[in-house]
C-alpha cells in the first residue's frame, strides 16, 4: 500500500506536474499541512437538559476518552459553558459535530482562535 | 420501574405495564414529529420508505426550506446549527446531514419501541449491549423535545415553585424527570 501510494504521489505523469502555474500554486501553500489540519476545533456547549453522567458517557463512547479525561471535559462544559473536545481539519470537525448532534449535545465547529 | 442492573444479557430493569404504554406513546409522538413537514423537507419525504438513492438525492437537493430556520424550537434543538456565526455554512451542514440525523433518531426510537414491546420476560425489560446507544440517544431526544415544550431554560430548577399543578406542562415536567431518572440509571450501569 505504501509503495503504491508513493508512486501515485510522486508520479511525473500527473498532468498537473507539467503545468507551471499548478506547481507554483502548490508551492505557495500559505501554511504547513499540519497547521491547516489542526486549524479547526469542535466545541461542546453546556445545556440545561443533558445529564452530567450522560455527557461523560458520550465523550467516552464516541471519542474513546479515558473516564478521567471525559469527566474533566464534562466539568469544563458544565462550569465554563463550553469545552474544546477535538482539533483537526474542518471536515473532521464537522463529522464530530454531527456525531455530537446525534447524541443530542449542542456542538459547533470553529476556527481555532 | 426499578433501576437497571447489568447482566450478561444486557441491562435489565423491572417495568410496569403502564410505564411501557406511556413510553411507547412518547415514542410514537416523537416519530411523528420527525416526519413532520416542519423538518424542512418536501412533504412525505422518505415517508414511503424510499430507497432510490437518486430520488433521495433529488429531494435533498430540491429542499430549499432546509436552509431556512426551523420553525419549531424543539426541532431546532434536535438539529442545531453547526456554526455559530456563519448561517451559510450552517445551512450547508443542515442540507448535508439533517436527513441522516433524522433517520438515525427515528431508527433508534423504533429500536426502543421494539425492546419495549418484547414481553417475553414478563415485567423484565432487557436492553442488550448493542441497543444501549439507541436507548441513550432516544431518552435524550425525548427529554430535549419536552424541555422545549416546558421552556426549561426559563426555570431555575424550581419548576414546582413556578408552575401551578393544574398547568398542563406539569405532566410533561413529571415525565421529563422520570425519563431523566431512567437515563441516569442506565448511564450509571453502563459507565
Amino acid at each position: 500500500m505504501r509503495a503504491a501510494g508513493s508512486i501515485v504521489f510522486m508520479s511525473t505523469t500527473d498532468p498537473l506536474s507539467d503545468d507551471a502555474s499548478g506547481g507554483v500554486a502548490l508551492l505557495d501553500a500559505p501554511e504547513s499541512t499540519e497547521a491547516v489540519e489542526r486549524a479547526w476545533v469542535t466545541i461542546v456547549w453546556d445545556d440545561p437538559v443533558n445529564l452530567m453522567s450522560y455527557v461523560v458517557y458520550v465523550f467516552s463512547n464516541y471519542f474513546g476518552f479515558e473516564r478521567t479525561e471525559a469527566e474533566r471535559l464534562m466539568l469544563l462544559v458544565h462550569t465554563q459553558g463550553k469545552a474544546v473536545v477535538a482539533h483537526g481539519c474542518r471536515e473532521e470537525m464537522e463529522r464530530h459535530v454531527q456525531a455530537m448532534h446525534s447524541y443530542g449535545l449542542l456542538s459547533t465547529a470553529e476556527l481555532d482562535a | 420501574m426499578e433501576t437497571f442492573v447489568r447482566t450478561p444479557q444486557g441491562f435489565v430493569a423491572r417495568i410496569e405495564t403502564r410505564e411501557r404504554v406511556v413510553l411507547s406513546e412518547l415514542l410514537r409522538q416523537f416519530i411523528e414529529l420527525m416526519s413532520d413537514e416542519g423538518l424542512g423537507g418536501a412533504p412525505s419525504w422518505d415517508a414511503h420508505g424510499d430507497t432510490d438513492p437518486l430520488l433521495r438525492l433529488e429531494r435533498t437537493l430540491g429542499a430549499p426550506q432546509l436552509s431556512a430556520r426551523l420553525a419549531d424550537p424543539a426541532l431546532r434543538r434536535l438539529f442545531p446549527d453547526a456554526y455559530r456565526d456563519d448561517e451559510e455554512a450552517s445551512a450547508e451542514y443542515a442540507r448535508l446531514t439533517r436527513m441522516d440525523l433524522r433517520d438515525a433518531k427515528v431508527a433508534a426510537a423504533l429500536q426502543v419501541g421494539e425492546d419495549l414491546g418484547d414481553r417475553s420476560l414478563g415485567r423484565r425489560l432487557v436492553v442488550s449491549h448493542e441497543n444501549v446507544l439507541a436507548w441513550m440517544t432516544t431518552l435524550t431526544n425525548l427529554r430535549l423535545v419536552m424541555s422545549e415544550r416546558i421552556h426549561i431554560e426559563q426555570l431555575d430548577g424550581g419548576f414546582e415553585d413556578d408552575i401551578p399543578e393544574d398547568d398542563p406542562r406539569f405532566a410533561i415536567w413529571n415525565l421529563y424527570n422520570w425519563l431523566g431518572w431512567v437515563q441516569e440509571s442506565l448511564v450509571d450501569c453502563v459507565l
